[in-house]
């Protein structure tokens, strides 16, 4: 194992003595430390060999350096304080440079630590358990039936545990609300249901107590609770003699058996009290194999197996079992598999894309800003190059050059990196008022000593980078012709001109990859927000209520607690109509069922197809604003046992019946035929709603069932308002609490909320995408004004000898704008072919746009020009006005 | 080179703790680092750099020598390049422990203890 690179960069700021004699031998000792630190279980000390790692290694290093110039008086091409000390009386000398330089780095440092900070902590830091990296998960895969995840059955873990060698152990989990609490206090709760060794595979145990015992995964045996820390320190104060004691959760009383660790969160799980996953016998036999969908899988890989490993073992261990299955043949044709998939990576899969473009971009962000200082430089060096000319023909050596330009370029990394970190830490509070903590580990996104070591990388490398750049140039740029410059300012050799001219060139089309990057992606959010959703949102409030087994353990129960509801909310002021339905679109559950048509069962081969199915009541539709295409609506009549009517919408009908004529035609709940008094006889269609999001492609269409014939214990309350959404609000929760005061109302957000909050992931990055193009016309604009200004300034003597001869004054001007524009054609044509390899990178997160697109081409040119050409009219113009008598005198 | 061992006295902090730790066993790096920090309590944990600028002065001062490259078994069994004492490095420890002990030992010394300690 070698030493890291950034450490080796450490090494570098050694003599080279002391690095022949120690080098590897530091090296080693690193590595040592390193290896010790990662097999460490404290979190943290990772970042602190690094902090103590960075400070000892600098300081030793100056020292050593400084040791060693007292020895010898030689004043080698060793960094030299003298040097720092002279850079910053430099740039404090020339403020406006200084601060722009800064300022520039600051933003584009500050971009890439905020973004860095996000794609770290979500898609970089491990999960926060031991050996994290052999964590996986495994789903149920139903391509050809349009299912992608269906989680795992409770089935498929007993069939499972302790029969596949790839898994050192095998665990299920579901989430789940319950409500905890005495009479008229109660409150719901997000609780995980998890199998006992949940925690073990994990690698957690309990800071108190214990875990669940392999009897409390039964119905019956199961009223045992684990408590989250914050939770016990909530309610018990800390105090250790909470464990024993018992809870109230749905009415029932629950014995705390443990206290899990402090800082302990599964995924994003927002679960406060772990319950058994708790199963009958009959629930594990293999007709309930393929009845996954709300419970999902985790395992710990053995030492040595990989995850291809671990697919064959599960792909062999289904079709061993799938022998003699009934279902066997249809399963097949739904082209099932269940997939194994590392934890993490198939956790925040759905954001990756969105994080690495935005970091590509903040990383575009940088190399303009890089771009725009080192032409700064350049420009400035023109008047430093006289000087740098005479040191070297009185005996600097080229060694001293180079450090003289780094300790400037030093100083501007770290006081650009710095301040990049204020900025980065206020980037991080804007992220968070846009919803970042919805987005999966979301809640952990933080700055932390990582960040900072990133920073102080990032500022080292900027300026060496940079500093190398100018310092070539100098060491290029022949001496002779500076000294014999007439000008005062320095060089305005060819070689010099076209170098700047290259670095605003490619300024310009890194802006334009940027500007139209961004272009697309609002582009793609308008074309989203103008899409319909298939209801009408505004004034609709949808709330959550769960109806706990213990008390609504029979359908008369559950249904006369909906119809007092229902009779109660349409009575209530304010409320123009109000239904309940088992889900809500947009509501972030996506759970789809199969349903088959009389008569039209899956042909041999074909797979049966799953459709959004609802259970609702009250009017539903008509609260929603759903609008009937055909026949009716389910009317509250429909909602009673037996009842044998369903809905269905026009993506079903498109489906099974392209030509029209849905009404009248029965269907099954379920993949296979039954006996044909089950079937549900088609009264109504409906308009068709965007399920899961707005983008969504594959539409498959929905079933509405009466709620009587499909219930589920979590009902949405839907309610639709004469005013505003919200003034329902606390009527909804009086009148439910004046039905059953157990019953808390959660999750209330009106539908507006929802579409809105559908959008997050595609909001944000939209929002950070056009910050960052802001700064970079803002910076290109900057480039333009410096270049054009220098080379005015360089060419004062030229032009008060044309006015002298009779030049006009527009011809100046002229001339000046028309090098603008070619660097702007240039810089737009170099641009352009980037923002179609960039597009085209970007293809999975457009909606309704081409990658290449046309019109956005054509905005961002405009944009561009008009800001770049604004940039050079002020140097044009003050071209235009020299008079020729004070430019030529002034020489 | 000095071989008068009075001319090392008095040692530094890091030096003695340094040469301590290489009485009875030799060592490489990382076993130096972790045996300053164990005697330490974590007070000092060193860094590469400045580990090597210590040992490059006691190598200086002739009271450590290389004892050659071997492989580790508390690295991977990679290879490692091993510290000893030096015979005079033997002397000065011995010599600057005898001057703590007499420091220790000083009754104005015992007085401030006792006052401070209680």
């Amino acid at each position: 194992m070698s030493a890291p690179p950034f450490f080796r960069l450490l090494l570098a700021l050694f003599p080279r003595e002391f690095r022949e004699a120690f080098g590897d031998a530091m090296c080693d000792l690193f590595v040592d430390q390193w290896r010790a630190a990662r097999a460490s279980t404290n979190r943290g000390a990772i970042p602190k060999l690094w902090a103590r790692t960075i400070i000892g290694m600098t300081s030793a290093a100056w020292r050593e350096r400084r040791a060693g110039a007292a020895r010898s008086l030689r004043l080698g091409p060793a960094f030299q304080l003298s040097d720092l000390r002279y850079a910053a009386r430099r740039l404090a000398a020339a403020p406006t440079f200084t601060a722009t330089a800064v300022a520039t780095l600051a933003l584009c440092m500050g971009a890439n630590l905020t973004i860095f900070a996000v794609v770290d902590s979500i898609l970089l830091r491990p999960l926060p358990f031991p050996d994290a990296g052999r964590l996986v998960t495994i789903f149920n895969r139903y391509p050809r039936a349009g299912v992608m995840d269906d989680g795992a059955s409770i089935t498929n873990y007993y069939e499972r545990r302790g029969r596949i060698a790839a898994f050192s152990s095998l665990a299920l989990y579901r989430d789940d609300g319950v409500i905890v609490g005495e009479t008229g206090t109660t409150e719901r709760d997000f609780v995980m249901r998890v199998t006992p060794d949940f925690f073990a595979t994990l690698g957690v145990t309990p800071m108190l107590g214990r875990v669940f015992r392999e009897e409390e995964a039964t119905i019956g045996a199961d009223h045992v609770v684990l408590l989250s820390e914050p939770y016990w320190r909530q309610l018990f104060d800390g105090n250790p003699g909470a464990v024993g004691r018992t809870l109230r959760i749905n009415g029932a009383p629950y014995t705390i058996v443990g206290v899990l660790p402090a800082g302990f969160s599964f995924l994003s799980s927002k679960a406060r009290l772990f319950l058994p996953l708790s199963s009958r016998a009959g629930d594990r036999e293999a007709a309930w194999r393929h009845s996954g969908n709300s419970s999902h899988m985790i395992a710990r890989l053995a030492p040595g197996v990989t995850v291809a490993d671990a697919q064959a073992q599960i792909d062999a261990h289904n079709s061993a079992v799938a022998v003699g299955d009934p279902e066997a043949a249809m399963i097949a044709a739904t082209g099932f598999r269940s997939v194994v998939v590392p934890l993490h990576a198939s956790h925040v899969a759905s954001v990756r894309p969105a994080l690495l473009l935005l970091q590509a971009g903040a990383a575009v962000l940088l190399l303009i800003g890089l771009a725009n200082i080192a032409n700064l430089f350049f420009i400035r060096a023109g008047s430093r190059a006289k000087e740098l000319a005479v040191r070297r023909a009185i005996g600097a050596r080229t060694s001293h050059i180079v450090s003289a330009v780094m300790a400037e370029t030093l100083l501007l990394g770290v006081a650009g990196g710095a301040a990049g970190l204020v900025v980065a830490r206020a980037g991080i509070d804007l992220i968070g008022t846009l919803g970042a903590s919805r987005l999966p580990l979301g809640s952990h996104i933080a700055m932390d000593a990582r960040t900072g070591v990133v920073a102080l990388g990032a500022a080292l490398a900027v300026a060496m980078g940079l500093g190398a750049a100018i310092a070539w140039h100098h060491i290029r740029a022949d001496s002779g012709d500076a000294l014999r410059s007439e000008t005062r300012g320095g060089t305005t050799t060819r070689h010099a001109q076209r170098l700047r001219h290259a670095f605003l060139v490619a300024q310009i089309a890194l802006s334009f990859v940027l500007l139209s990057g961004s272009m697309l992606l609002a582009l793609s959010l308008r074309a989203l927000t103008s899409v319909s959703p298939g209801f009408r949102p505004e004034q609709v409030l949808s709330g959550q209520v769960s109806l706990p087994w213990t008390r609504y353990d029979s359908e008369l129960r559950r249904l006369s607690f909906i119809d007092r509801l229902m009779t109660e909310l349409q009575h209530a002021p304010g409320v123009a109509a109000a239904g309940v339905s088992t889900n809500v679109p947009l509501s972030g559950n996506t759970i789809k069922s199969a349903a088959t048509i009389l008569g039209q069962p899956p042909r041999g081969g074909e797979s049966p197809r799953g459709v959004y199915s609802y259970g609702i009541a009250g009017d539903y539709f008509v609260t929603m604003g759903i609008p009937l295409r055909e026949g009716r609506f389910l009317s509250p009549a429909d909602v009673r046992p037996g009842s044998r009517v369903c809905v269905v919408d026009e993506d079903f009908v498109q489906r099974y019946w392209p030509q029209g004529g849905a009404i009248g035609h029965r269907l099954f709940a379920g993949s296979r035929e039954g006996d044909p008094g089950d079937a549900y006889t088609i009264v109504g269609v409906v308009g068709s709603v965007r399920q899961a999001s707005l983008s969504e492609s594959d539409r498959v269409g929905a079933v509405y069932y009466p709620y009587s014939e499909r219930f589920d214990s979590a009902v949405f309350v839907v309610t639709r308002a004469t005013l505003s959404a919200e003034s329902v609000q606390s009527d909804l929760r009086r009148i439910v609490r004046g039905i059953d005061p157990e019953l808390p109302v959660n999750n209330l957000r009106t539908m507006d909320t929802r579409v809105a909050d559908s959008l997050v992931t595609r909001r944000s990055p939209a929002l950070f995408a056009a910050v960052f193009s802001t700064i970079a016309l803002l910076l290109a604009a900057i480039g333009t004004y410096g270049v054009l200004s220098y080379a005015v300034s360089g060419r004062r003597r030229e032009i008060g000898i044309r006015v002298a001869l009779g030049a006009r004054p527009e011809e100046i001007r002229r001339q000046f704008v028309a090098i603008a524009i070619r660097i702007l054609a240039t810089g737009t044509a170099v641009g352009i072919a980037g923002a179609w390899v960039a597009g085209r990178g970007m293809r999975g997160l457009l909606f309704g746009v081409p990658p290449a697109s046309i019109p956005g081409f054509a905005i961002t040119t405009a944009i561009l020009s008009i800001v770049c050409l604004a940039a050079c009219l002020l140097p044009a113009r003050r071209a235009a006005r020299i008079s020729p008598i004070e430019a030529l005198a002034r020489e | 080179m000095h071989t008068d061992v009075r001319d090392h006295l008095p040692l530094k902090p890091i030096d003695l703790e340094l040469l301590l730790a290489l009485t009875g066993e030799e060592r490489h790096g990382y076993g130096l680092v972790q045996a300053i920090a164990e005697r330490t309590g974590g007070l000092v944990v060193l860094d590469p750099g400045n580990l090597y600028r210590v040992i490059k002065r006691l190598l200086a001062d002739g009271l450590v020598a290389e004892s050659g490259s071997r492989r580790s078994p508390d690295a991977n069994d990679e290879r490692r390049r091993y510290y000893r004492l030096t015979p005079l490095g033997g002397r000065v420890l011995a010599a600057e422990l005898e001057r703590l002990r007499s420091l220790v030992n000083a009754p104005a010394t015992r007085d401030l203890a006792r006052r401070w300690t209680s």
